[in-house]
C-alpha cells in the first residue's frame, strides 16, 4: 500500500507544469475575436522564426483570470485594455510591454442569405426570439453589444431575449447553428463566416474596443514572446489584421 | 468457567434481563431454553460483545468485560468466544478450509491450514475443504461453522439455535456430533425440548423479561 | 489525427480514478461504519462535487489551489511549477469530480453487507482492519467496482472543472472533452464529431470491460 502511494506521488509530481522548454511552441492566449486573424499571424511567425505558436482562444475576462491564477501563457492579447491592466496589476506581466494593436468592430449577424438584413433597431421585432451576445461579464464584445443596444434605445425591450455566449466565437456559433435567431459578434469573425449576412454597427455606437496586448512570459522565454508581440503591432501584422476588419489602434 | 450477566438490554421494545452465573461442575453444555423472543439470543450477543448493555455488567471467566456505568467494553475479538449461529455465516468467497483457517490465531499460514484440516476432520467435513459454502448443504455448512468456532480455541462456545434451520435427520446427526465434539463450556440456545434432553447438562429457563435460574437437566 | 488529447485523457482519468477509488472506498467505509463527530459534515462535503455545477467546483478548486493560495504557493516552491494549469491540476479536478461516485456507490454496497457475517468474523478474533479488508470489502465488491467504473467515466468526461483548473492549453492540458469544445468553438465540426465519437467509444468500451470483469465474479 505504501509503495502504491509512493508511485502515485511520483507520477503526480512528474505531471506538474514543466517550465516551457527552450524551443517549445509559444503559448498565446488571445480573445476569441482574433481566432482567424491570429491563426494566420501564427503561421507567419512560424515561417519567419521557425517557432510554432499554440493559441488558446477565449473571452478576455476568463483568460485574464487564468493568467492571474498562474496559467502559463506567454502573450495575452485581449479585446480590451482593462483585462490587460488586471494582469499587470497582479504582477503577472511587464507593464512596459503593454501595447494597443487594433480597434474592434461589431456587427449584427444572421444566418442564411435571403430576406432583409437586420440592423440594431430591427431587433425589437418579435421574429428575433433569441438574440445572442457575448457574456458582458467577461467578454468585451459583449459589453460593446450591450452599449450599442442601449445607445439605440432598444436594450430594455430586447433584454429578456438575450442569450449569452461564453465568448464572441461561441456567440456566433449560437446563431450559425440556429439556436439563436441573430447574433451581435465581432466583425473579424463575421468576415470569414459562410452561410450568413451581417450589418456593421457604427463604431460610435459603443465605447471603442481598444484591443491591447501584453507579454506575460517568464524570463527565459521573454524574447520569443516579445518577437510575437512585435509582429502583431508591426506593419505586416496590421495589414493582416486589417484584412479581417480591424482598424488600426489610433482609429 | 463462570459467566455472569447482570445487565439490562433494551432491544427495540422489550427489556432483556439476564442474571445468572454458571460454573464448570455442571458439565460443559448449558442450555438456555425458552420460547422465541424471550431474549436468549440477545444474552449470547451480550456475552460475545456483539451488543453493549444499556445498564449493568457482564463477566466472563471471572473478568469484567462490559460495564455500562463506566463504558468499559472489551471487544468481541478479545473475548475468545466461539460462536455458531442459526445460519452458518461463512465467508462465501473463501473455501471451507480458508474459512476455518481464519479462526486459527497463531502459527504460519501452513500451520493454520494444517490445524484447519484437523478441525474439519473432527467434524466429519474434511472432504469439503476445497468447496465454497454455496455448494454445501445446510448441515455441511454448520459442520464447517462448528469447526471454525472451535479452531480458535475458545474459552466459551456459544451456540445460537445452530440446528433449527436444518431438517430432522440432519439435526439428529449433528446432535450426535455436538455431544461428542464439544468439551469446552458451552451455552446452547434452543427452543427444542428434544435438543435439551439430548445435549444439555443443565438448563437455564427463560421467560420474557427474566430468567428462571439454573437447574440440572438430568 | 492528433492523439494527444486522448492519451492525456486516459492518463488523467486513470490517475484520478485510482485516487478517487482509494479516497472513496476509505470514506465510504468510514461513513458506513463509523459514528464520529463531524460525520454529517464529511457526508455533505463528499457529495458537494455532484451538487455543485462543474464550473463552480472548478472555481473553488482554483481558489484553493491556485497560484495565489497557500497550497498553490507551497506546491510551486517544491515542484517549480504551478499546481493549476498543469496536468496535475487536471488530475485533481477529475479526482474531485469522480470521488462522489466512487464513494456513494461503495457506501451503499458496504451497507448492504450482512452485519452478521462481520459479527461472526469478529468472534474469530479478526481485528477490525481485517474484517474490513477480508470480509466487508470482498462482500461489497460488486458495488465497489461499479462505483469505480462510474468514477472513471466521470473523470474521463469532465469538462467544466478541468477547463477551469487546468485550462485549455493545446498539447499540454487539453483533454478530450476540452478538445471537443475547442473544435466546436473553432467551427471545425468534423474534428469535433470525430473526437466526440472516439471519446464515447472509449468510455463505453471501458464500461463494458468492467461489467464483464465484475460479472465473472472476481
Amino acid at each position: 500500500m505504501k509503495r502504491l502511494l509512493l508511485v502515485l506521488l511520483l507520477l503526480l509530481s512528474g505531471c506538474s507544469a514543466q517550465a516551457a522548454t527552450e524551443d517549445g511552441p509559444l503559448l498565446v492566449a488571445a480573445a476569441s475575436d482574433l481566432g482567424p486573424a491570429f491563426t494566420e499571424l501564427g503561421q507567419v511567425f512560424e515561417q519567419e522564426t521557425g517557432r510554432a505558436v499554440t493559441f488558446t482562444f477565449g473571452s478576455s475576462g476568463q483568460l485574464s483570470q487564468q493568467i492571474v491564477n498562474g496559467a502559463p501563457f506567454e502573450v495575452f492579447a485581449s479585446a480590451s485594455a482593462t483585462f490587460v491592466d488586471d494582469v499587470v496589476k497582479a504582477g503577472q506581466a511587464d507593464a512596459a510591454t503593454v501595447a494597443d494593436y487594433a480597434l474592434g468592430r461589431i456587427v449584427v449577424w444572421s444566418r442564411g442569405d435571403t430576406g432583409p438584413q437586420a440592423s440594431l433597431a430591427d431587433l425589437v421585432q418579435p421574429r428575433f426570439r433569441r438574440i445572442a451576445v457575448a457574456n458582458p461579464e467577461h467578454a468585451p464584445y459583449g459589453v460593446a453589444a450591450v452599449e450599442a443596444l442601449q445607445g439605440a434605445g432598444v436594450y430594455d425591450r430586447v433584454q429578456s431575449r438575450l442569450v449569452y455566449g461564453e465568448n464572441v466565437s461561441d456567440t456566433l456559433r449560437l446563431a450559425s447553428s440556429g439556436n439563436a435567431d441573430v447574433a451581435i459578434v465581432a466583425l473579424s469573425l463575421a468576415t470569414v463566416e459562410d452561410g450568413g449576412r451581417f450589418t456593421e454597427v457604427p463604431a460610435a455606437a459603443h465605447r471603442p474596443l481598444r484591443q491591447s496586448l501584453v507579454v506575460t512570459a517568464e524570463q527565459g522565454r521573454a524574447q520569443a514572446a516579445e518577437d510575437f508581440a512585435e509582429l502583431v503591432v508591426s506593419e505586416p501584422g496590421r495589414a493582416v489584421l486589417a484584412r479581417y476588419g480591424f482598424a488600426p489602434p489610433e482609429g | 468457567m463462570t459467566v455472569a450477566v447482570d445487565a439490562v438490554l433494551r432491544a427495540g421494545e422489550f427489556v432483556v434481563r439476564a442474571d445468572f452465573s454458571l460454573t464448570a461442575e455442571q458439565g460443559p453444555i448449558v442450555a438456555l431454553f425458552g420460547p422465541s423472543g424471550s431474549g436468549k439470543s440477545l444474552t449470547l450477543a451480550l456475552i460475545a460483545g456483539l451488543l453493549r448493555p444499556d445498564s449493568g455488567t457482564v463477566h466472563l471467566g471471572g473478568r469484567l468485560v462490559a460495564d455500562a456505568a463506566t463504558g468499559l467494553h472489551v471487544r468481541t475479538q478479545d473475548r475468545r468466544v466461539g460462536m455458531v449461529f442459526q445460519e452458518a455465516l461463512l465467508l462465501p468467497h473463501r473455501t471451507a478450509l480458508d474459512n476455518v483457517a481464519l479462526a486459527v490465531r497463531a502459527g504460519s499460514r501452513a500451520e493454520q491450514q494444517e490445524r484447519a484440516r484437523e478441525e474439519l476432520a473432527l467434524v466429519g467435513a474434511e472432504q469439503l475443504a476445497e468447496q465454497h459454502p454455496r455448494t454445501l448443504s445446510g448441515g455441511e455448512r454448520q459442520r464447517v461453522a462448528l469447526a471454525r468456532a472451535l479452531a480458535g480455541d475458545p474459552q466459551l462456545l456459544l451456540l445460537d439455535e445452530p440446528l433449527s434451520a436444518l431438517d430432522q435427520p440432519t439435526r439428529i446427526a449433528l446432535r450426535v456430533l455436538l455431544r461428542e465434539r464439544v468439551t469446552v463450556p458451552t451455552l446452547l440456545v434452543t427452543h427444542d425440548l428434544d435438543e435439551v434432553a439430548a445435549l444439555a447438562d443443565s438448563v437455564v429457563e427463560y421467560e420474557p423479561g427474566r430468567t428462571l435460574g439454573v437447574r440440572a437437566a438430568r | 489525427m492528433d492523439w494527444f488529447p486522448l492519451l492525456l485523457s486516459l492518463r488523467v482519468a486513470s490517475l484520478a480514478t485510482l485516487m478517487a477509488a482509494v479516497l472513496g472506498i476509505g470514506g465510504a467505509y468510514l461513513l458506513a461504519k463509523g459514528r464520529f463527530p463531524g460525520r454529517g459534515l464529511l457526508e455533505a462535503v463528499a457529495s458537494l462535487p455532484i451538487v455543485l455545477p462543474p464550473t463552480v467546483l472548478g472555481y473553488y478548486l482554483l481558489v484553493v489551489l491556485g497560484a495565489r493560495s497557500p497550497v498553490g504557493r507551497a506546491w510551486e516552491s517544491v515542484f517549480g511549477g504551478p499546481l493549476v494549469f498543469s496536468v496535475t491540476g487536471a488530475v485533481v479536478a477529475a479526482t474531485v469530480s469522480a470521488l462522489p461516485f466512487c464513494l456513494r456507490t461503495a457506501r451503499a454496497a458496504i451497507e448492504q453487507v450482512d452485519p452478521r457475517v462481520e459479527a461472526a468474523a469478529r468472534t474469530l478474533g479478526l481485528p477490525e482492519w481485517r474484517v474490513a479488508l477480508q470480509v466487508t470489502l470482498p462482500l461489497a465488491r460488486r458495488g465497489v467496482i461499479a462505483g469505480v467504473a462510474l468514477g472513471f467515466a466521470r473523470a474521463l468526461g469532465d469538462f467544466g472543472a478541468t477547463v477551469m483548473v487546468a485550462g485549455n492549453i493545446p498539447g499540454r492540458t487539453q483533454t478530450m472533452p476540452i478538445a471537443v469544445y475547442d473544435a466546436v468553438q473553432a467551427g471545425d465540426d468534423a474534428r469535433a464529431g470525430t473526437l466526440a465519437l472516439i471519446l464515447a467509444v472509449v468510455a463505453v468500451a471501458v464500461l463494458l470491460l468492467v461489467n464483464r470483469f465484475s460479472r465473472a465474479g472476481v
